[in-house]
């Protein structure tokens, strides 16, 4: 263990950290989330999540029955619906990619996607 | 010495493959870095650089690939395994040869990792069209950190030790 091979180990754990933050910080700025309401399998709205703008509900009328959606910074959910299990209120919010919260009697879903590329399920070497 | 010199680079080749295939069942108890492994075989690598140069070790390291793939039956893991060696070998070869005063084998068997680490994500994300994957880098030369550090201690004392064999075998065959 020479000198040079102590300074060689923490110029690369200081990069490694820097990497890390950098990469960290990436995937966070790339994490657009929309928010998709699906009726009866197609798509009936789709929004932005912004996470500095403001709270907004909206009416989803289907031939089915009517609902009533809540989108804030994070996420979105079912506050309001006519159908009889009310089994979308209790499911809650949802805040993360891929995400779904179904109402199954009025048949509306509403997904959350991110637009990043889709991440490597694995590796093998 | 030039039968000799076959022997032994068979004989570290072979323990090299030993190595690899005895490697695959230890578990890295690490998660979050798929992939992560020892790389024990990369002893063989750098002691076959130090002791017997460049030129065999890239063979060594080659040879040693080809028939670990062999053994473990992965054949896609070749690609990543042969751009591995050869890269870490020569990077390898130029830190010991030309800065062996400033770092000693630990320093150049790190430097190895890392080579290793990025001609393996460099494979990676041409084979699977994605440039995302080198956001495992930071993580992975975090490791190659303390697989280094152990590659390059373990092949000090056999590089130590095969040198002084093969130096003694050298008078002898000088005197007869």
């Amino acid at each position: 263990m020479t000198r040079w091979d102590r300074i060689l180990i923490i110029l690369v754990i200081f990069f490694a950290i820097i990497g890390i933050i950098l990469v960290k910080s990436i995937s966070f700025n790339e994490g657009q989330l929309y928010v998709v309401v699906e009726v009866d399998g197609k798509e009936y709205k789709k929004i932005a999540l912004d996470p500095n703008g403001e709270t907004q509900t909206f009416h989803i009328h289907t031939p089915y029955g009517n609902s009533k959606v809540e989108v804030d910074q994070q996420g979105a959910k079912f506050i309001e619906s006519d159908c009889k299990d009310q089994l979308c209120i209790k499911m809650g919010k949802i805040t993360k990619p891929n995400q779904t919260t179904i109402c199954l009697p009025n048949r509306i879903s509403i997904k959350l996607i991110s637009k990043k590329e889709p991440e490597i399920d694995g590796i093998s070497y | 010495m030039k039968t000799k010199k076959l022997v032994y680079l068979s004989l570290i080749t072979t323990i090299g493959t030993a190595l690899n295939i005895l490697e695959s069942f230890i578990p890295l108890p690490i998660s979050g870095v798929p992939g992560a492994k020892l790389g024990l075989a990369n002893i063989v690598n750098l002691v076959a650089l130090v002791v017997f140069g460049l030129k065999y070790g890239l063979i060594v390291g080659i040879l040693r690939s080809i028939l670990a793939t062999l053994g473990t039956g992965a054949v896609t893991g070749l690609f990543y395994s042969l751009s591995g060696a050869i890269v870490s070998t020569i990077v390898m070869w130029i830190v010991y040869n030309f800065f062996s005063k400033k770092f000693s084998l630990i320093g150049v068997s790190i430097f190895g990792a890392l080579a290793h680490n990025i001609a393996q994500l460099s494979v990676a994300s041409v084979m699977i069209h994605n440039v995302l994957i080198f956001t495992y880098l930071p993580l992975m030369m975090l490791m190659s950190l303390f697989t280094g550090y152990f590659i390059g201690l373990s092949s000090n004392y056999i590089s130590n030790h095969l040198k002084n064999i093969l130096g003694n075998n050298n008078y002898e065959t000088k005197e007869m």
